[in-house]
């Protein structure tokens, strides 16, 4: 676990002038408020927080927050978050994307962000449609949403992030929903506090498009982990509950797997803890990097 | 003047019979004696089987692009015989594996021109050091330095580095066949005549690079931290330069998951604030390009090196081409501006690419390094670099609060060149955004019309602001001649051997040659195109890509068009041909 140093307390003035413009209910709003309430009892500097914003809805949050942004392109969140993060690894960075950017379009980077461990905090806004663009069907739409765009008589089940993240060797999953931002700030801190890998799925009830997952539908079928008394170290236990989901009737929250003794990428390579943006490049000394025949008969 | 003293050393066979590390021993034994070298491979895109070529020009001269000629040819295999003897010029010296080619097979109708046939039994050989084909091209090695008289000792010496750290055996089997190599050259082909003798020169500081490893060298002195790729041939031997060095100079590389992940990798790296590079193929580049654009939106340094091989799709991947101009400047959707700079040779492709990093980050916008299969693999030999020429230049970066004045900073505050200053994240007391939405002056999302033409203004005017830093096209040459040939990129050392060939004609010729492709800066090149006469522009593509740009920015038609596209690099008697028959 990270531990944040005191000093970095002091909080940068920002003046972000506009305000979200997410439908009024937007599960988004409920995601907002927890990531600042878990940087903000974390005691982390502003200038040390990088957003990672991916494209969408929730792709506009780091807009709307006092904090370092980078905003990309769709689907490539996690790759421009592990450069930030590699390049300067005191920073806290944390991606801000959707279903679609993160489990379509930008998959493969998901997949391969867990498998590569690098210290950043993937936080999937799981509204289970298309809301910007009018509510297409995404990956992890339910079997039984259909929209614009969707076969009528074709039923293709969802994807199953957490199970995903997990058999790709993320360190850290963990799920919360918008609806409960007390919990969900507490999977947000403890994920920013992981060092590897950390995943949030994040369930966000879009309130003008998905007619299915409501609020009052992971109101009713979703519970916390904690109350079970369940192990988030076990892998195989982890797998299993994570594929809980699958039938659409139970919704874990929680810590779902934890590795709390691997090391992440970041930590076995930068061994003397010094960040790369530390280099000194005017004193880069190449004369010795390359053959040179220096003949004197 | 022409080359005079030179020879072209050719090795021939199948992928596996040790080709190329042959043509990279031979090339060291020359560099070692104090000649130029320039060492390309031909190879096909397979590791066992097909053929393989190693051509070495050696001079006492510079020598620094390929010629078709062959005066040596050791061919370790019967079809390289086929496929390289129409190349072989009159009184060449043919080095055949005589266990699998008859003598009768080297006579007419299959050959025109006079040659010595030198048959060495070459399998035989090293069937007798072990009971494998393994050694013939040491034994080959052997044989050369015996047809031209050569002191063997200092290839020994070559040798002993190369093969010590294997094993003892391995070493001693070696030296064994180069020694048996030349002992039977010696013994049975004393009459064949010596056809080289250089001058041996003393006191040069001599650097042997191929493209790849200057390109590598170039962002390694630029102060280079981060890269991430994914491999594409040809642009995989500037990865594993760059990973080599990776450690002596604090530099992070990375292969990706894709070319995708690779370039935004390295964007976020440089939005972070570390000098960071990607390398790819046409087809990576192909899946890079929305970065591109975001780069150019976002205002996020970033240094791309596309080194292109014969395209489309997946093309001919270990050929050369220079087919991707215009995909390069068009790359990505909307408008923004980009550098894309085209270093002729290793020596320039290290300057340039240091300098690539400079001005990405001094102008905040995308560069391209164009090389090409010929380029990034043909190895030559330069003169010491000029390190102290060399400067790393940041662009503006504010570091503090107290620095900036205020702590509202704007990220994309209007400025006259359209370089607004940087801040990094992690500055304590100050927040920085940067998007690929199109935002206001605080890096908000803003689709505001007024607020769009005065982001788009800004962004477009550094097109303008950098032309200071874009220097001429280099003539070779007289400034006023007859004739006038263009160039870009690789091709500059062959069109100036061309043109010493036409010169010795008592034609009236010069080169001009581009190393900067864009922005093209009007104003300098007017000036020297309307001095030309008849012009001939030479690209390694179909439609003229570089002539068609200068048609569009500048209004300059070029009387004749010399194009290859058939996976080769040009020959210069292909140019003298051309210039010959259409420009005289």
């Amino acid at each position: 676990m990270k531990k944040i140093k005191s000093q970095e307390k002091d909080i940068a003035k920002y003046n972000t002038q506009d305000k979200p413009n997410w439908c009024p209910g937007c599960g988004n709003f409920g995601i907002w408020v927890s990531l600042k309430n878990a940087i903000t009892e974390l005691e982390i500097p502003a200038y040390n927080v990088v957003l990672v914003g991916d494209i969408g809805c929730s792709g506009k949050m780091p807009y709307w927050l006092p904090y370092n942004h980078f905003n990309g392109l769709h689907g490539r969140s996690i790759p421009i978050a592990e450069g930030v993060k590699l390049a300067n690894h005191k920073l806290h960075v944390i991606v801000i994307g959707g279903d679609g950017g993160l489990l379509s379009e930008g998959l493969q980077h998901f997949i391969h962000g867990a498998k590569r461990d690098i210290d950043i905090t993937v936080l999937l806004h799981n509204n289970q449609l298309y809301g910007l663009t009018k509510g297409q069907n995404s990956s992890t739409s339910d079997k039984n949403y259909r929209s614009g765009t969707s076969i009528a008589e074709i039923v293709e089940t969802p994807l199953n992030p957490s199970m995903l993240a997990i058999s790709a060797n993320a360190t850290f999953v963990a799920s919360g929903f918008a609806g409960n931002t007390k919990h969900l700030t507490q999977m947000i801190k403890q994920a920013i506090l992981h060092r590897g890998f950390s995943f949030v799925n994040a369930y966000q009830p879009c309130v003008t498009y998905n007619y299915i997952n409501t609020y009052s539908f992971y109101s009713t079928k979703s519970y916390n982990l904690e109350d079970i008394g369940y192990n988030p170290q076990d892998k195989t236990q982890a797998l299993i509950k994570s594929m809980e989901i699958d039938d659409g009737d139970k919704f874990p929250l929680g810590v779902l797997y934890q590795n709390t003794n691997s090391k992440s990428f970041d930590e076995r390579f930068f061994k003397n803890n010094d960040p790369l943006i530390n280099k000194d490049l005017q004193k880069v000394d190449i004369s010795a990097s390359f053959a040179i025949k220096v003949k004197s008969k | 003047m022409q080359i005079k003293n030179q020879i072209q050393i050719t090795v021939a066979g199948k992928a596996g019979q040790g080709v190329l590390s042959m043509g990279s021993i031979i090339e060291e034994y020359f560099y070692n004696m104090g000649l130029y070298t320039f060492n390309w491979k031909d190879y096909a895109s397979l590791i066992k089987g097909g053929p393989n070529a190693s051509m070495i020009r050696v001079s006492d001269e510079k020598v620094k692009n390929a010629d078709q000629k062959i005066n040596i040819l050791i061919a370790l295999d019967k079809d390289s015989i086929e496929l390289h003897k129409h190349n072989l010029v009159t009184n060449s010296i043919l080095i055949y594996n005589s266990v699998v080619v008859k003598e009768s097979f080297l006579s007419k109708p299959n050959f025109k021109q006079k040659f010595y046939p030198v048959g060495i039994p070459l399998s035989e050989l090293s069937k007798n050091i072990e009971k494998t084909n393994f050694y013939i091209n040491t034994i080959g090695i052997g044989a050369l330095l015996s047809v031209l008289k050569l002191d063997i000792s200092f290839m020994n010496t070559i040798l002993t580095q190369k093969y010590k750290k294997k094993s003892e055996k391995i070493l001693d089997n070696n030296l064994r066949a180069l020694a048996d190599g030349y002992n039977f050259i010696k013994d049975n082909y004393s009459k064949v005549p010596k056809i080289f003798h250089p001058k041996l020169k003393n006191d040069i500081n001599h650097i042997l690079l191929t493209g790849s490893d200057a390109i590598a060298l170039g962002a390694v002195k630029a102060g280079v931290s981060f890269v991430s790729a994914y491999p594409m041939t040809p642009a995989t031997p500037t990865f594993e330069a760059l990973n080599k060095l990776s450690e002596k100079h604090n530099i992070l590389c990375l292969q990706a998951e894709d070319e995708i992940s690779a370039v935004n990798m390295t964007i976020g790296a440089s939005y972070s604030g570390v000098r960071s590079m990607t390398m790819t193929s046409g087809g990576g580049f192909s899946l890079m390009t929305e970065t591109i654009g975001f780069s150019g939106m976002s205002e996020t340094p970033l240094v791309v090196l596309n080194a292109m091989r014969g395209g489309p799709s997946t093309g001919l991947p270990t050929k050369t081409e220079q087919s991707d101009l215009r995909f390069v400047l068009h790359s990505s959707q909307g408008e923004f501006p980009r550098l894309v700079v085209a270093p002729g040779d290793s020596e320039e492709a290290f300057y340039h690419t240091q300098r690539a990093f400079n001005l990405a980050e001094k102008y905040q916008l995308p560069v391209i390094i164009l090389s090409d299969e010929y380029l990034s693999n043909s190895k030559m030999i330069f003169e010491d670099f000029e390190l102290d020429k060399i400067f790393v230049e940041r662009g503006l970066i504010i570091k503090s609060a107290k620095e900036l004045g205020t702590d509202e900073y704007r990220r994309y505050e209007l400025a006259k060149d359209g370089v607004s200053p940087r801040v990094l994240p992690g500055t304590v007391g100050l927040i920085t955004g940067s998007t690929s939405d199109e935002h206001n002056q605080l890096s908000q999302i803003c689709e505001d019309p007024d607020n769009r033409i005065e982001q788009m203004n800004k962004r477009m005017s550094k097109e303008k602001s950098i032309l200071p830093e874009i220097p001429k096209p280099i003539i070779y040459g007289k400034d006023i001649t007859d004739i006038t040939i263009i160039c870009w990129g690789s091709n500059k050392n062959v069109c100036i051997e061309a043109g010493r060939i036409l010169e010795e004609q008592e034609i009236s010729i010069n080169v001009i040659h581009f190393i900067y492709l864009y922005p093209l800066d009007e104003r300098k090149l007017l000036p020297i195109l309307e001095k030309l006469n008849k012009v001939v522009i030479v690209e390694n593509n179909f439609t003229g890509q570089f002539a068609g740009l200068l048609k569009e920015k500048i209004g300059f038609l070029a009387d004749e068009h010399l194009l290859k596209y058939n996976g080769e690099p040009f020959y210069p008697e292909e140019i003298v041909r051309f210039i010959n028959k259409k420009l005289l």
